[in-house]
């Protein structure tokens, strides 16, 4: 069984597929998609009722129905998740203030359009090691 | 218009004050920073009495450049400087305030006469300034340098940027097979950014991002080309920030088929910026139109 759940959310498919084989490279990770923060939310909480919780969340902002920072939201504001998962923006936006509003909900990592496979790799490193470091606490 | 003379004139010589006056010469802005908590050895009203007596300028920008906090002692500060303002019969904006700041002014009553705009371009707008600094030929670079990033990083394709040229609106075809589409919108313009190329440079952008060998556009790939439309947006915006334009982005859209065509948002002029690659050419195209309807070209 893989041991790290990792979630992408973006509503373009071809970035869904270029970030699942950056992760697939590089980790031995169960991948789950959706494209709209609404599927997202469910599909977190299906996870969450099978008792498997999403590790990490792969993130895009601007989506149909629910945007990424609308699920971010939630999520943070939710009792309804036993395990909070590590959330990384993966975004085309840009400011600073949309990078601060993001930070105020607890996000591991905040990655802007264009990216590499470094990038994404350094972010699920990042999040391993500060859940490695909760877990030791 | 004169040229803005655009020279900072430090007046707070006291430790940890967190903001400065910087006359420009139309108008003032006070930069904030930090915490302000209206303890300063350095009153900004008096600040402002003696700017304005010494430029007789009457139109304030209250800028947050890197500003967190507002305390009460410090609101009453600037209501009073609003005070004056309002005496003078000129104008208050305050400027890239963050949430936090904009909730106090909100909680206090006062968020309908400290108004707050995204950007300096809509307060230099609202203060009737705006119109001679609009759209020039300084708007395409940061669409020109995205465009270049985004192939660079995303696509692993080098850009060679050509001569830029005017196509109009009334023309709308688009010049490649396949394009991605994506609406801006801002507090001062509003318009349209296509990215558009031939099939042959889409489909060795899906190889080369996606390692797939694709020999057709299909609807199962074609997102990708909207996707390079958003990013190059999201690029340009750091660097339309730095001229003063903060613009919004939406969903983007794509399109393809032999000789397709779109109706940008507007009626404006619509400025081509020319790529060369190894494998043919591809095209940014940029229409933007000011808010109150007059037509600015971008040439």
């Amino acid at each position: 069984m893989k041991t790290l759940r990792i979630l992408l959310v973006d509503d373009s498919p071809s970035i869904i597929t270029l970030v699942r084989s950056f992760i697939e490279d590089e980790f031995d990770a169960e991948v789950f998609e959706a494209t709209d923060g609404e599927s997202a939310e469910q599909l977190l909480q299906e996870q969450n009722a099978l008792m498997e919780p999403i590790d990490i969340v792969f993130l895009d902002w601007m989506m149909p129905k629910l945007s990424g920072y609308g699920l971010l939201k939630r999520i943070r504001g939710t009792g309804g998740f036993f395990k909070q998962p590590a959330v990384v923006m993966l975004t085309a936006e840009t400011y600073f203030d949309q990078i601060e509003a993001c930070m105020k909900y607890r996000v591991s990592k905040y990655i802007t359009k264009p990216f590499s496979q470094e990038d994404v790799k350094t972010a699920i490193v990042e999040v391993l090691e500060e859940l490695g470091a909760k877990r030791a606490v | 218009m004169s040229k803005p003379q655009s020279w900072k004139f430090w007046r707070n010589w006291g430790r940890n004050v967190p903001f400065e006056w910087v006359r420009q010469s139309d108008h003032l802005v006070l930069k904030l920073s930090g915490d302000c908590t209206g303890d300063e050895k350095v009153s900004p009203l008096d600040g402002f009495q003696k700017e304005q007596k010494e430029t007789g300028l009457k139109l304030l920008i209250v800028q947050c450049v890197d500003c967190g906090h507002i305390s009460g002692n410090f609101l009453r500060e600037l209501l009073a400087i609003y005070k004056t303002i309002k005496s003078l019969n000129g104008q208050m904006r305050l400027v890239g305030a963050n949430e936090s700041i904009q909730g106090f002014l909100k909680s206090n009553g006062v968020d309908r006469v400290l108004i707050h705009k995204l950007s300096l371009r809509g307060a230099l707008a609202d203060f009737g300034l705006a119109k001679s600094k609009d759209i020039d030929v300084n708007f395409i670079n940061p669409f020109l340098n995205a465009t270049v990033k985004v192939f660079k990083i995303q696509c692993f394709i080098e850009l060679k940027a050509k001569k830029p040229f005017l196509k109009s609106n009334a023309d709308p075809a688009l010049l490649g097979d396949v394009s991605g589409i994506i609406s801006i919108t801002s507090e001062t313009f509003a318009g349209t950014l296509a990215i558009s190329m031939p099939e042959k440079i889409f489909l060795q952008i899906v190889k080369n991002m996606l390692g797939e060998e694709v020999s057709t556009i299909s609807e199962g790939n074609v997102d990708l080309v909207g996707e390079l439309a958003n990013m190059i947006l999201g690029q340009a915006k750091v660097e339309l920030a730095s001229l003063g334009y903060r613009v919004e982005m939406a969903l983007p859209s794509c399109v393809w088929g032999k000789e397709h065509k779109i109706k940008h948002f507007g009626s404006g002029k619509c400025m081509v910026l020319p790529f060369e690659t190894e494998w043919g050419m591809i095209y940014s195209e940029i229409m933007a139109q000011t808010i109150s309807g007059e037509l600015k070209s971008v040439a």
